[in-house]
C-alpha cells in the first residue's frame, strides 16, 4: 500500500515569511483526503511540495518511506500526479496530445508512444467523457471540460499518488459531484487521493479524513463530524454560517453540511 | 497532423533543398557554369575525376563553399529561433535577444580593428588566409562571453528566470552595441576598416572557404544532437514550469540544454557570415504556423527549413538583382520585414492570444 507523508514540513515563498509551519501529514492509498481551510492558509503551496515541486526549508516529504527528494523527476512522476487548477493557458495542442503528456515519465525521449501509452490516454479520455472530443483543439474547451482535461491526464500518468488542487471551482453542482465521484473511484482502486478544496460540503461527503489547514498549521483532523464542528469552523470562517446534518446508509456516523449564510445584524468581525 | 506526413514534408523539402543547392552552382560571381561542368568539378573535390580548368574550378569552389555555409548559416538560425522560441514561450524570440549577434558582431569588430581594415577584407594568399579564421574566432568567442555574461546575470541560486533573461539580453545587446558603433566612430576616417566592419555586420556569404563550412556544419550537428533530448521537454514546458515538472520533465536541464545549443549553433553561424537577421524569427514562425506547435516535428523542420530559406533567397537575389548586390542581411530584412507583417496580419487572431 502506497503512503505518502509530510514530516515536520516548514515551507517558506523565496525571502518572504513562512507559509507552511511544521506540518505532519499522512495519505495512504486506498484513501480520499480532503485539505481544507480558508484563503491563503498555505495548502496549495502545501500540496506543491508533497508533489515534490517546492523544496522545503525543513522536514521532509517521504513515499514509501524514501525521500522525496532523492527521487529523480520521472520517479516522482510515476508516483505522484498532481491535477493543477485550471487557470493554464492550454493552447496549440488537441486532446490527445495534451493527454499524452501524461505519459511522459514512462516514456524514454525521444520514443514514440507506444501501444500501452495510446491506451492508458485512450481510457482516461473516456474515464473523462472526452473521446469524443479527442482530436479537437485543448483552445476550444469549454472551463468544465478543461478540468476533466487535466484529470484525464493524471489518470493517464498512472501514479499511486493522486494530488488534486481545487479541482471543482469553475464547475456546476453535477460536474462538482461528477468530479468527486472519479476521485473516489481512484481512492476505491486503490490510489491515495489528496484534494484541496473550498468546498466544505464536498468534503464533508466525500472524504474518509479532513485536515484543517489555518496560518500554516494543521488546526483540526479527522472525520467530517469533528473537523467541520460548529465551534471549529465560527472560530475560523466567523458567525455567519448554516450547519446541517445528512445521514446516509454509507456512512456509519451524520455528516455535516455548511453554508455561508449571513446572519441578521450588522456583520461580525 | 500525424507524424508521417511531416515525414513526406521532410522529404519534399530535402529534395527541394538538393535542387536548389545544385542550381545555385550555376550562379553567382564569376562566369555561368552548365550543370555538367558544375557537377564534374564538385565529383573532383572528393576525389572522383580531374579539376576543371583553374579559372572554372576556383569559380566552382567559391560558389560551393558559398552555398555550403549558406544552407548550414540558414538551418543553424532557424534551429536557434526555434529553440529560444520554445524556452521562452514567446514566438518574438530569436537568437538576436540572448546577446549571440551583437556579442559576435563586437567581437568581429576587435578583430578587424585589430588586424587592419585592408587583411580583414582579403582572402588572398599569405596573410590572407589566418584573417578569417582570427576573425571567426573572434566573433564567436565575443558570442560566448555575452551569452555568458546574460545568462550569469539573469541566474540567482542557480535558476535562470526566462523574463530576467530577456531583459539583461536587451541590456548586454545595448552595451555590444554601444561599444560597436564607438569603434565605428574612432575609426571613421579609416575606410577600409569601416567597410570591413560593416560588411561584417550585414552578413556576408562572399569570400567562404572550406572552414566556414565545416565551422558552421560541425556547430550545426551538435545543435541538433540537442533536439531529442528536448523537444517532447519542450512541448510540455508550454504549460508552464510547475505542470512540466510535475510529469516528470527536468525543467532545468531542459532550458539549459535547449538555450545552451541554440546559443552554440547561432554564434557559429553568426561568426561564419556576420548577422543575418529575420532567419531565426520568421523561419520557425512560418513553420509552426503551417505544421503545428509540436517540437518533435518542428525542430527538424526548422533544420530543413532555415537551409531551404536562406539558400533560395541567395538563389532569388542572385538571379533577379544580380550577383552580391545587396548582402544577404539586407535583402532578408527588406523582404522578410514585408513578409512578417503579411504573416502576423493573416494570423492575427492567433498571435493575439500569445
Amino acid at each position: 500500500m502506497v503512503t505518502l507523508e509530510a514530516e515536520a514540513l516548514h515551507l517558506a515563498f523565496e525571502g518572504g515569511p513562512e507559509v507552511v509551519r511544521g506540518v505532519d501529514l499522512r495519505l495512504e492509498g486506498g484513501r480520499l483526503v480532503a485539505l481544507v481551510g480558508p484563503n491563503g492558509a498555505g495548502k496549495t503551496t502545501l500540496l506543491r511540495a508533497l508533489a515534490g515541486l517546492l523544496p522545503s526549508d525543513s522536514g521532509r516529504v517521504l513515499v514509501d518511506g524514501a525521500d522525496l527528494a532523492t527521487l529523480s523527476a520521472r520517479e516522482r512522476a510515476r508516483r505522484i500526479a498532481i491535477v493543477p487548477q485550471d487557470g493554464q493557458a492550454l493552447q496549440g495542442t488537441s486532446l490527445f496530445d495534451f493527454v499524452l503528456g501524461g505519459r511522459y515519465a514512462w516514456r524514454r525521449p525521444w520514443a514514440a508512444p507506444s501501444r500501452e501509452d495510446e491506451e492508458r490516454v485512450l481510457a482516461a479520455l473516456a474515464e473523462a467523457e472526452l473521446t469524443a472530443r479527442r482530436d479537437d483543439r485543448v483552445e476550444t474547451l469549454s472551463g468544465g471540460e478543461r478540468q476533466r482535461l487535466l484529470l484525464a491526464r493524471a489518470l493517464a500518468q498512472d501514479a499511486d499518488l493522486l494530488l488534486v488542487d481545487e479541482p471543482t471551482a469553475a464547475l456546476d453542482p453535477r460536474r462538482q459531484l461528477w468530479v468527486f465521484d472519479r476521485l473516489a473511484e481512484q481512492a476505491g482502486a486503490g490510489r491515495g487521493v489528496l484534494v484541496v478544496t473550498h468546498d466544505l460540503n464536498l468534503a464533508s461527503q466525500y472524504a474518509d479524513e479532513i485536515h484543517l489547514l489555518v496560518a500554516g498549521r494543521i488546526r483540526a483532523s479527522g472525520a467530517a463530524r469533528d473537523v467541520l464542528a460548529a465551534r471549529v469552523l465560527a472560530e475560523i470562517y466567523g458567525e455567519d454560517l448554516l450547519i446541517g446534518e445528512e445521514r446516509a446508509a454509507r456512512w456509519a456516523e451524520p455528516r455535516p453540511f455548511i453554508l455561508p449564510w449571513r446572519r441578521p445584524g450588522p456583520p461580525r468581525p | 497532423m500525424r507524424s508521417r506526413s511531416h515525414v513526406v514534408v521532410a522529404g519534399t523539402m530535402a529534395g527541394l533543398l538538393l535542387v536548389l543547392l545544385v542550381a545555385s552552382l550555376g550562379v553567382g560571381p564569376g562566369d555561368s557554369l552548365d550543370f555538367v561542368t558544375a557537377m564534374r568539378g564538385a565529383r573532383s573535390l572528393v576525389g572522383l575525376g580531374s579539376e576543371l580548368e583553374p579559372l572554372l574550378q576556383a569559380t566552382l569552389e567559391l560558389r560551393l563553399w558559398r552555398v555550403l555555409t549558406a544552407a548550414g548559416v540558414g538551418a543553424a538560425l532557424a534551429l536557434s529561433g526555434a529553440l529560444l522560441q520554445g524556452v521562452f514561450r514567446n514566438a518574438l524570440a530569436s537568437p538576436g535577444v540572448i546577446g549571440v549577434s551583437s556579442g559576435a558582431s563586437l567581437g568581429a569588430a576587435l578583430a578587424i580593428l585589430a588586424l587592419g581594415g585592408g587583411a580583414a577584407m582579403s582572402l588572398g594568399a599569405g596573410g590572407g588566409r589566418f584573417a578569417p579564421l582570427f576573425i571567426m574566432l573572434s566573433a564567436f568567442l565575443g558570442s560566448a562571453v555575452a551569452v555568458t555574461i546574460v545568462v550569469m546575470l539573469a541566474a540567482h541560486r542557480g535558476r535562470v528566470s526566462m523574463p530576467a533573461l530577456l531583459l539583461t539580453g536587451i541590456a548586454i545587446n545595448a552595451c555590444c552595441g554601444g561599444l560597436q558603433a564607438a569603434i565605428m566612430s574612432f575609426s571613421l576616417g579609416d575606410y577600409q576598416l569601416l567597410r570591413a566592419i560593416f560588411a561584417w555586420t550585414f552578413g556576408t556569404l562572399d569570400d567562404k572557404a572550406a572552414l566556414h563550412v565545416m565551422v558552421v556544419w560541425g556547430a550545426l550537428a551538435l545543435g541538433v544532437l540537442v533536439i531529442p533530448f528536448v523537444a517532447t521537454e519542450l512541448d510540455l514546458l508550454a504549460g508552464g514550469e510547475d505542470d512540466a515538472r510535475g510529469l516528470g520533465v527536468r525543467t532545468g536541464r531542459t532550458r539549459a540544454l535547449a538555450v545552451g545549443a541554440a546559443a552554440f549553433v547561432a554564434a557559429a553561424a553568426v561568426a561564419v557570415a556576420g548577422q543575418i537577421a529575420f532567419v531565426g524569427l520568421i523561419v520557425p514562425h512560418l513553420l509552426r504556423g503551417l505544421f503545428g506547435r509540436g517540437h518533435r516535428q518542428l525542430l527538424p523542420l526548422c533544420v530543413l527549413g532555415g537551409a531551404l530559406f536562406l539558400v533560395g533567397a541567395e538563389f532569388l537575389q542572385l538571379v533577379t538583382v544580380g550577383r552580391s548586390a545587396l548582402k544577404p542581411g539586407t535583402f532578408m530584412s527588406l523582404v522578410g520585414g514585408p513578409f512578417f507583417i503579411v504573416l502576423l496580419l493573416r494570423q492575427r487572431r492567433e498571435f493575439r492570444t500569445w
